[in-house]
């Protein structure tokens, strides 16, 4: 089948199922005398219809009623299971209101007889206009779920600061509290340590058992109160992937005789991210520290260092630092437990379970985000969303 | 040589009581208690001592009333305080009202801690 090209104004794709080739002109000088600029191309049988859609942006198919071997109606069901918005007007040699009828509930655009040719032009135009104004209400409509959901995220993690913030009151009383008596207990050790210094040994080691617990609560209890509510953030411009370097090599030299490697990929991009140092750092080593745990020996853990484009979230832009590991996993009921102070699985590896709690908290102090995803058996990953610096 | 006098200010009655014993056996000091920041402005010009050792959250009258009643007095303002403090905030808010002490130890207190830094005090105030 040939393209025929026709020169004026309003340049036009059009699809053309017409076995007349000399109906096919009148309909082709019709769009001329209307304004458009057709680049036509024309099918007649349904398999040539199917090839041809996929080829071009159509504005419009135009399709006679009945053919030799197609009906005009079948068209119309083709455009439609692609799943395309293209207008399809269909020209018929009679005009019956029935066919008419029928041709429009199955979907047409419009039904032209072909003594009324002249209207064509005013379907076409109209046609155009509707499908773009479709098109415009798709995508505000999409923009509006995508804006949902962001401000659901946003809402979702309202909720959650709101409770992290009343957990941090709340453990920092907590932890208030538990000063007076561990002083008194502290106190109490020393007099015994004075009292029992040439007494029985086993007092002696049981006074020195006694005092090293009470020393780890105290260093909870200190931990506590320093990061249930990080106050006094010391806030720098500094470039995330430095950041990653030197956690990792601080990090690596701990654990140097396990000999657990852990890989890193850094970001291309030149990042800056408004951060108190030490306390980022050290979420990501509480996040180090949970990876090279959850492997009980065997497995990796890989860092990546990501730029992340803007969002309603993160006006600016947003870095990610994922900590990933092939680890043990989480279990569906304790990941939704996981920043929950004191929960800890590792309770005989004098696991605190206050490692993500503060973690969460710190990121948060940051407009930031802490997320973890995780798999019983496969492993985890966790990532910290940092605001980009404007 | 006689021995260095030191007065603590606590209502944490038990806490006194270790914190008195610990001193007295590891330091060369004799050590009184008051549990009130009253009983403490008493035994201030009384017991004379050289140094004071005053715990910020106290009922009725806290450590900031203490210490600014100390400095008003001519008999008490010239000896050292140690404040115990248990809140992150609370060195600010003496800085901020204006009044002078000699430092900060936080509970919960160490005591290896709080001697070493009472040994300071008193030696520089010997040097004066
Ligand atoms: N990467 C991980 N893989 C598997 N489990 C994890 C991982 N990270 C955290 N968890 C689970 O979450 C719990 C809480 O972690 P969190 O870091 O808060 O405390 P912890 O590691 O148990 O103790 P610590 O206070 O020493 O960090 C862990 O006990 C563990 O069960
Ligand atoms: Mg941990």
């Amino acid at each position: 089948m040939g393209t025929l090209d026709t020169m004026t104004e309003v340049p036009l794709n059009v699809l053309m199922m017409e076995s007349s080739e000399r109906d096919a002109l009148v309909i082709l000088q019709e769009l001329k005398r209307s304004g458009y600029v057709s680049h036509c191309e024309r099918v007649d049988t349904i398999d040539s219809l199917t090839a041809a859609i996929p080829k071009k942006h159509w504005d419009v198919i135009i399709c006679r009623y009945t053919m030799p071997r197609f009906c005009g109606l079948a068209a119309i069901r083709v455009v439609r299971d692609v799943g395309l918005d293209i207008p399809v007007v269909i020209v018929s040699d009679a005009d019956g209101e029935e066919t008419a009828g029928a041709a429009i509930k199955a979907g047409a655009a419009d039904f032209i007889s072909i003594r009324e040719v002249g209207r064509l032009g005013a379907a076409v135009q109209r046609e155009l206009r509707e499908v773009r104004e479709r098109r415009d209400r798709r995508r505000a409509e999409a923009a509006l779920r995508r804006t949902e959901v962001e401000l659901d995220e946003m809402q979702k993690g309202l909720v959650q600061s709101e409770k992290l913030a009343a957990l941090g009151r709340f453990s920092s009383g907590i932890a208030h509290e538990l000063k007076n008596p561990l002083g008194i207990v502290l106190g109490g050790i020393e007099f015994l340590e004075v009292k029992t210094k040439r007494g029985d040994p086993d007092v002696r080691t049981a006074v020195s058992k006694i005092k090293e617990a009470a020393l780890r609560a105290a260093q909870i209890v200190d931990d506590i109160l320093k990061f249930a509510k990080p106050s006094d953030l010391k806030l720098d411009l500094v470039d995330p992937n430095e950041l990653v370097k030197d956690a990792l090599s601080l990090f690596q030299y701990g654990i140097k005789s396990r000999e657990i490697e852990i890989r890193a990929d850094f970001a291309k991009e030149s990042m800056r991210v408004k951060v108190d140092r030490n306390r980022i750092e050290q979420v990501l080593f509480n996040l180090f520290a949970n990876a090279v745990e959850s492997l009980e020996g065997q497995g990796s853990v890989h860092v990546g260092v990501m730029k992340r484009p803007r969002s309603t979230a993160f006006p600016h832009g947003a870095c990610v630092i994922e900590v990933t590991d092939t680890g043990v996993g989480i279990s569906p009921e304790n990941l939704r437990r996981l920043f929950e102070p004191f929960f800890t699985t590792k309770r005989d590896q004098q696991g605190t379970g206050l490692g993500l709690f503060i973690a969460k908290n710190i990121v948060s102090h940051h407009n930031g985000d802490l997320k973890i995803e995780s798999q019983a058996g496969k492993g985890t990953k966790a990532q910290v969303i940092l605001q980009l610096a404007e | 040589m006689s021995k260095n006098r030191i007065l603590i200010i606590d209502d944490e009655k038990d806490l006194c009581f270790f914190l008195k014993a610990n001193l007295e056996a590891r330091g060369n000091y004799v050590v009184k208690v008051a549990s009130s920041g009253e009983d403490g402005l008493y035994l201030a010009e009384r017991f004379k001592p050289h140094l004071i050792i005053l715990d910020i959250m106290m009922p009725v009258m806290d450590g900031f009333k203490v210490l600014e009643e100390l400095k008003k007095n001519p008999k008490t303002m010239a000896i050292p305080a140690l404040m115990l403090s248990a809140k992150h905030d609370d060195e600010s808010k003496i800085e901020a009202s204006g009044l002078y002490c000699e430092g900060y130890v936080t509970k919960p207190v160490q005591i290896d801690d709080l001697r070493n830094r009472i040994r300071k005090i008193l030696k520089l105030r010997k040097l004066k």
